[in-house]
């Protein structure tokens, strides 16, 4: 047999009840009218009969304490006594309480003495007027259309709920009714309609319930009833608000009984023992058998009491500790009552139903209890989402988090564990707690001596502390998973709060009170540009310079002002360029009382662990921290945003409007300041940062203009995001157009904003003749007010202004001119402007346009796109100087000074015109040629050719070069004529000589040589460069050609010689040989250079043969070095006066 | 599936100014006629590597294509408003070789010859993830080693890039991963070229125009200093190049003393890999 056979568990309502659908269900199944239940009924039935006993009622209480149970209770107990819900409720109020219930009957038939029931005017007040809910009531109770009275109904239910809604028809109209029967009103979460009222106190008048609650009372007292339910008391919604509007309410809540709707511990035990009906009536006695045998534990534990009492019987299976402990634990971790009943009848895992559905009841022998792992097992699974929103919550989640690590424990040690754990979550020093008799007590059996439990027990918390699971803490005498913290956060907290006394509030709010930035949503919008403005807590008495140093980026300022009084004329911001807004307050002593609390807090928050804060006393801190901090952002808002004055104090002062919010009267201040921002409509453009994709677009959109301004839509083809920026800000705005005259062409723009910000760019770049602007300047007079662009578009705009005007503009990176704006530049010309500068060359004087035009003649400049401007032909000249190669930039070999000197002036000239008008003529020896000079055609013209003369003398430098080269490798290797002749002629020789090259240079020497895939030229500098020890000709010096004629005439003797020797061998075999060149110096004075070969298996017969000889020579002159040397002097004076083997003819003699 | 093979494939042999990238295009220059070499300048080579390409040129008697040769590292170090690369944030590679050289070759079907050599065949040189490009390790393939590489340089007659002479690697003047000695190697031989190197790790560029140096020590990874050589900035590396050159010239005695008859360049390579205080760029150094 199942425990659940054996007991019934009664099932209730568990989940929270609507007052509006459940009334109309009238569904009393399952409830239990607890003892706070039955006080209401019987209060209201005074009530019923006697006016003057009060027919006003609010219940207040917690959640899920059985409010609303108790509205639908009452609501069945007022129906028409035919009714089935009138039945079922007397019925039930009986059971409980028979003399209640006559009592009732008695007072309803005194009251009306008719037996239709009351009307029930039933509502759950949302955040509204209570003027509404109460019609709304009002009509659910006159739903009913039919009858002698529909007239009156009929006329309640036209009454339009939305709109104004008269307290004097409603008062006349209640009137009416409480004459045909009585009316009982029933507003559930009440506090909503209190909430309604502090939000907005013109509204919510409460007036109606005072008056409705007048008409009950007194002489002429009518049959009216008001019965409103809600969580807090009166007082403590109306908080906050102003003194007035708290009188008003301390008037009505005279009028009402307040009865606090808070179960005693008690009668939660009641009610928890009337919610078993045991079936087995030998439960009874073994249970009080079991409490016999425990006696002395149980007194110790601190349960006598409970275990004297007859529901503890009731209440098996708990035994008499959970039974203890339900009560606090519900209140503390959750909802009342409601979760009390989840744990006992729901079917969620772990309740008390569904282990009694699973557990075997035996009939005999010891009882089996739920004990306190068992609830601690219910509220890890089912109630854990109840217990976040616990306050105390961070306590559970330690435990929940040791319990859940704890490895390796037995059944009863675990068991012991959670016992722990959930006394723990309710001890608060009380006699409950974890102290050892009641951990005894959870482990007790009949069978054990107490000597044997105590052993047990003692056994398994030893245990448990070995492994750090539980702690005993002596001073309170119980055992804690929970640490708990002997951090004194009272004190730290206060010290803290003393430090900063004296600071002054703004600093306060400054430091812990993060503002953020704030956006002028309207002209945002209207503009497509995001006006932001930072927002400061400032002390206008004091310090204001503080206020000015916000981000360039930023729009302008909100100052939360902390002084009521100041000067707001001269608070010296007038130039300031971007606007201030100043919000002062009325009240700041709430505020400054908060702003030290969370600062406090905060402080005491960055304390280190090694000064105490430990980790449970830190989460503590953080979770009162949340709370204040959010507190103070309500104050906050308060102060400076409802009951505050706006005033504009830059540029000027002017008052605003707050009543639209804080958001519009920026919006108006941004229209002042910011007159003449143009409409940028596009989202992706008008930003100060772009995102990777708008970066993307503006870098192809700037190539665009850069290469084909003069296209149709800069020749982007599609529609992506480049496109869209296009029409954005060049097509709409007329910045880029079409005439049948120009073409596509950007110009001033047609829409007047615009037009206004192109002329402003051409304004700077004309006056840039003499001092460069640079075009982050031009970029932040844009930014600047009245015009406040932003970054994202700057780029673009300056950049076509530069693209227009490319003819008459030079741009400078760094100082230096830009030759090329090709993309790369663009890309860094977009992103750090401020490298760049701009000038303004107008070289339109009369003799510089003819000099000029000369220049163009005499250099073949030709431009097929553009005009030749003085940009264009300077930039012409230097793209000739830059094609010379490091040779022809370095040498002066062969130049004349003219040219070395011109050349120069190019290297390191930085102003253009300063080197064509000035440095240039004077280097050929005229006049430099300045707007005032008169210039005759003739003499522009030769100046001109002059300069085209020395240019091609440069150019020509290197071919000269080459021909020297030619020329000394000819003579060198005695081979004549002209380079192709030459070539053949060498190929040839070398051809013979591949493979058989032990010197290295000269190996190189004879490997270049037969290059056959190399061009003429090619050939001749690769031989050059070979020669050189691998420098190549166009990066010679000067030195270099002396050098290399000295070593082509080494190479080309060598190679003559080799050439010798190479026949000689070949004609006896064709081994590899290694030539050695000897030069010798006789006493004469005259010289014998010679070269001999050895092959590797000469070298090999020489030695076997020397071997001894060198050995013998070594004794004779003492050493090796010696013998050597003898014997090469022998050798020589031998060798050269004869003949030898090698050819002499081929060996050159000094003289 | 094959593709059309309408389209002409392209060989391509990337230099590095390195010896051995440098004997491949030797090596290659007969065996492929039509290949295209290429170089990605950063715009901050020593300028040995610049004269080293110039006799390069000569003997290939082909101009090297300068790929990027308008970005280079000064260019982006202006982007990135001073952000400097290193190891964690290698941008210089990405920009500098590796996105030129995927521009450069586009879309078109590629053979890109790598120069592994057959003794480091282990190594991983940087191979492009591209389908297009397919990679080919000649000196691999026909057993080239160190030995080889030195020779193909020498018979070409242009020997190896001088600053082999102080420093193993090619690559930019301020390369993050040199070794302490090399960075004491650039002092000495370039004092110009160290001295826009402790520029740049203090986020400045040098001689940028008229108006003097531009810092962007304002921007980019504001109050963060980061050092090109581990631990320590440049001008503390120097205070202490004695010391540094000394460990070095004993790492380089302890690698004498261990193997006979080698060449300098090796004696300095393996005298680098005891010191080991760096490492290579897989990109660069090929």
């Amino acid at each position: 047999m199942k425990l659940a056979n054996a007991i019934e568990i009664k099932s209730r309502f568990s989940s929270s009840i609507n007052l509006e659908r459940d009334t109309a269900k009238g569904s009393l199944s399952g409830y239990i009218p607890t003892g706070r239940a039955l006080d209401v009924v019987r209060r209201l039935a005074h009530g019923l009969a006697d006016s003057s006993l009060g027919r006003s009622i609010s219940i207040t209480g917690p959640h899920g304490g059985g409010k609303s149970s108790l509205a639908v209770f009452i609501d069945c107990l007022v129906s028409p006594n035919s009714s089935k819900e009138y039945k079922d409720a007397i019925a039930l109020l009986r059971e409980f309480d028979a003399e209640l219930a006559q009592y009732w009957i008695d007072s309803v038939k005194k009251l009306s003495g008719s037996s239709s029931g009351f009307y029930k005017a039933v509502a759950t007040a949302n955040r509204e007027p209570i003027i509404v809910s109460l019609l709304r009531a009002l009509q659910r109770a006159t739903e009913e259309k039919n009858g002698p009275n529909s007239s009156l109904h009929k006329k309640i239910n036209t009454l339009n709920i939305e709109g104004d809604i008269d307290p004097h028809t409603i008062l006349s109209l209640v009137k009416e009714l409480a004459k045909i029967k009585p009316i009982i009103f029933v507003v559930d979460e009440f506090g909503k309609n209190l909430e309604a009222y502090v939000d907005s106190p013109a509204k919510g008048d409460p007036y109606i319930l005072q008056a409705l609650s007048e008409l009950g009372q007194g002489s002429e007292a009518l049959p009216i009833f008001i019965i409103t339910l809600q969580h807090l008391s009166f007082d403590e919604y109306v908080q906050g608000t102003t003194v007035a509007q708290r009188r008003e309410w301390a008037k009505i809540q005279g009028r009402f009984q307040d009865i606090p709707f808070i179960e005693s511990a008690l009668q939660s035990r009641r009610l928890v023992a009337s919610v078993f009906t045991q079936k087995d009536s030998s439960i009874k006695t073994r249970y009080k058998k079991w409490l016999d045998s425990h006696r002395s534990l149980i007194n110790e534990s601190g349960l006598g009491d409970i275990a004297k009492s007859s529901d503890t019987l009731s209440a098996f299976p708990l035994d008499p500790l959970t039974l203890a402990v339900l009560p606090p634990l519900c209140s503390r971790y959750g909802q009342n009552e409601r979760t009390l009943f989840s744990f006992l009848a729901s079917k969620e895992k772990s309740s008390v139903a569904s282990y009694m559905v699973e557990k075997e009841f035996n009939k005999t022998g010891e009882l089996e209890f739920i004990g306190l792992d068992r609830v601690y097992d219910y509220f890890l699974e089912s109630a854990s989402t109840l217990l976040s929103t616990s306050t105390t919550a961070s306590r559970w989640l330690e435990i929940e988090t040791r319990i859940r690590d704890a490895q390796g424990l037995t059944l009863e040690e675990m068991k012991v564990l959670k016992s722990i754990g959930i006394l723990n979550l309710i001890s608060s020093g009380g006699a409950l707690r974890a102290t050892k008799s009641v951990l005894k007590l959870t482990l007790a059996e009949t069978a054990l001596s107490p000597a044997q439990l105590e052993k047990k027990a003692h056994k398994i918390l030893e245990k448990l502390e070995e492994k750090g699971l539980v702690v005993y803490r002596a001073f309170a005498d119980e055992f804690r998973i929970w640490q708990g913290s002997d951090f004194d956060l009272r004190t730290a907290v206060e010290i803290a709060r003393k430090s900063i006394s004296q600071t002054p509030l703004h600093q306060l709010l400054n430091e812990v009170s993060d503002l953020g930035p704030v956006v002028a949503a309207r002209v945002s919008q209207d503009k497509g540009v995001l006006r932001v403005f930072s927002q400061v807590f400032a002390d206008l008495n004091k310090d204001t310079s503080s206020i000015t140093q916000i981000d360039e980026h930023i729009d302008g300022v909100v100052v939360f002002s902390t002084s009521a009084d100041s000067d707001l004329k001269n608070l010296g911001f007038q130039h300031f360029n971007k606007p201030i807004v100043v919000l002062i307050p009325q009240d700041l002593d709430l505020l400054h009382d908060i702003a030290l609390e969370v600062t406090a807090i905060h402080q005491v928050l960055s304390q280190s662990a090694e000064q105490g804060l430990d980790w449970v006393a830190r989460k503590e801190l953080i979770e009162r921290y949340v709370v204040v901090k959010q507190k103070l952002q309500e104050v906050t808002s308060t102060a400076w945003l409802s009951s505050s004055q706006w005033f504009c104090v830059a540029p000027k002062l002017q008052k605003l409007d707050s009543a639209k919010g804080l958001s519009s009267a920026l919006s108006v201040v941004t229209d002042l300041v910011y007159s003449k921002t143009p409409r940028v409509s596009n989202e992706m453009i008008a930003r100060r940062e772009l995102t990777g994709q708008g970066a993307k677009a503006r870098r192809t959109l700037l190539d665009s203009i850069r290469t084909s301004s003069n296209k149709e839509a800069f020749g982007i083809t599609g529609f992506g995001p480049d496109r869209a920026i296009y029409e954005a800000v060049f097509r709409s705005t007329g910045l880029h157009s079409f005439t049948k005259s120009d073409g596509w062409k950007i110009k001033r723009p047609t829409d007047p904003h615009w037009a206004e910000i192109w002329d402003v760019i051409n304004k700077l770049v004309d006056g840039a003749t003499k001092e460069r602007v640079s075009v982050s300047e031009i970029q932040s007079e844009l930014s600047r007010a009245p015009y406040g662009l932003k970054e994202g578009v700057l780029p673009l705009l300056s950049f076509a202004v530069l693209t227009s005007r490319k003819n008459d503009l030079a741009i400078y990176e760094h100082g230096s001119l830009i030759l090329d704006l090709d993309d790369a530049v663009l890309e860094r010309l977009a992103k750090n402007p401020t490298n760049f500068t701009v000038r303004n060359y107008a070289a339109k004087s009369k003799s510089r346009s003819i000099y000029l035009n000369e220049i163009v003649k005499a250099f073949g400049i030709s431009n097929a796109d553009t005009e030749d401007t003085f940009i264009q032909i300077v930039k012409a000249l230097y793209r000739e100087m830059y094609a010379l190669n490091p040779y022809a930039k370095n040498t002066k070999a062969t130049l004349s000074k003219e040219s070395v000197a011109i050349r120069q002036a190019f290297l390191t000239a930085s102003e253009p015109d300063r080197l064509l008008f000035e440095q240039i003529p004077q280097i050929i020896g005229v006049s430099p040629i300045f707007p005032e000079t008169k210039l005759a055609a003739s003499d522009a013209s030769s100046l001109a050719l002059s300069l085209a003369e020395f240019f091609r003398e440069l150019k020509s430098s290197y071919p000269r070069l080459l021909e020297v080269i030619r020329k000394s490798i000819a003579e060198a290797t005695s081979t004549n004529g002209e380079l192709v002749s030459m070539r053949k002629q060498l190929q040839g020789q070398a051809t013979n000589l591949e493979g058989r090259v032990l010197d290295k240079s000269l190996h190189s020497f004879v490997v270049a040589i037969q290059r056959d895939e190399l061009s003429n030229q090619e050939w001749l500098e690769n031989l050059a460069m070979v020669t050189l020890d691998g420098t190549p000709a166009r990066s010679w010096n000067d030195e270099d050609i002396n050098l290399f004629s000295v070593k082509i005439y080494e190479m080309g003797g060598a190679l003559k010689r080799l050439q010798a020797l190479l026949y000689d061998r070949l004609s006896k075999n064709e081994t590899p040989f290694e030539a050695i060149r000897i030069t010798l110096t006789h006493p004469d004075g005259s010289e014998v250079v010679d070269v001999l070969s050895i092959t590797e298996q000469e070298k090999v017969q020489i030695s076997s043969v020397m071997g001894s000889v060198t050995e013998q020579l070594e004794s004779m002159f003492g050493s090796s070095s010696a013998g050597k040397s003898a014997l090469l002097a022998w050798l020589t004076s031998e060798e050269t006066g004869s003949d030898t083997a090698i050819d002499k003819g081929k060996a050159k003699k000094n003289a | 599936m094959p593709k059309a093979t309408d389209k002409k494939v392209r060989h391509i042999c990337g230099i590095s100014g390195g010896k051995d990238s440098s004997a491949m295009a030797v090596y290659m220059r007969e065996r492929v006629p039509d290949m295209e070499y290429f170089f990605c300048d950063t715009g901050a080579e020593l300028p040995e590597t610049y004269e080293y390409l110039d006799k390069l040129e000569v003997t290939l008697g082909k101009p090297i294509a300068r790929l990027n040769s308008k970005k280079g590292f000064d260019h982006y170090f202006e982007l990135y408003r001073g952000t400097l690369p290193s190891p964690n944030m290698r941008w210089c590679t990405k920009k500098m070789k590796i996105e030129p050289i995927e521009e450069w070759v586009g879309q078109d079907e590629v053979i890109s010859y790598v120069a592994i050599r057959a003794d480091e065949s282990n190594r991983k040189g940087y191979v492009s993830t591209k389908p297009n490009i397919q990679a080919r390790f000649p000196f691999i393939e026909d057993g080239i080693d160190h030995a080889g590489v030195l020779s193909i340089l020498e018979n070409a007659g242009i020997g190896l890039p001088e600053y082999y002479s102080w420093r193993t690697r090619s690559g930019c003047y301020f390369c993050f991963y040199q070794r302490k000695s090399e960075w004491v190697g650039l002092a000495e031989k370039h004092p110009d070229l160290f001295e826009k190197a402790v520029a740049i790790e203090n986020k400045v560029r040098l001689d940028a125009g008229e108006e003097g140096n531009a810092s962007y020590d304002q921007f980019a990874m504001k109050e963060r200093q980061y050092t090109w050589s581990g631990g320590e900035s440049l001008n503390e590396l120097i205070a202490r190049k004695d010391e540094i050159m000394e460990r070095h010239l004993q790492a380089q005695e302890r690698a004498k003393a261990n193997r006979k008859n080698l060449p300098i360049f090796e004696i300095l390579g393996a005298a680098f890999d005891e010191e080991d205080d760096s490492q290579q760029c897989s990109v660069c150094a090929l």
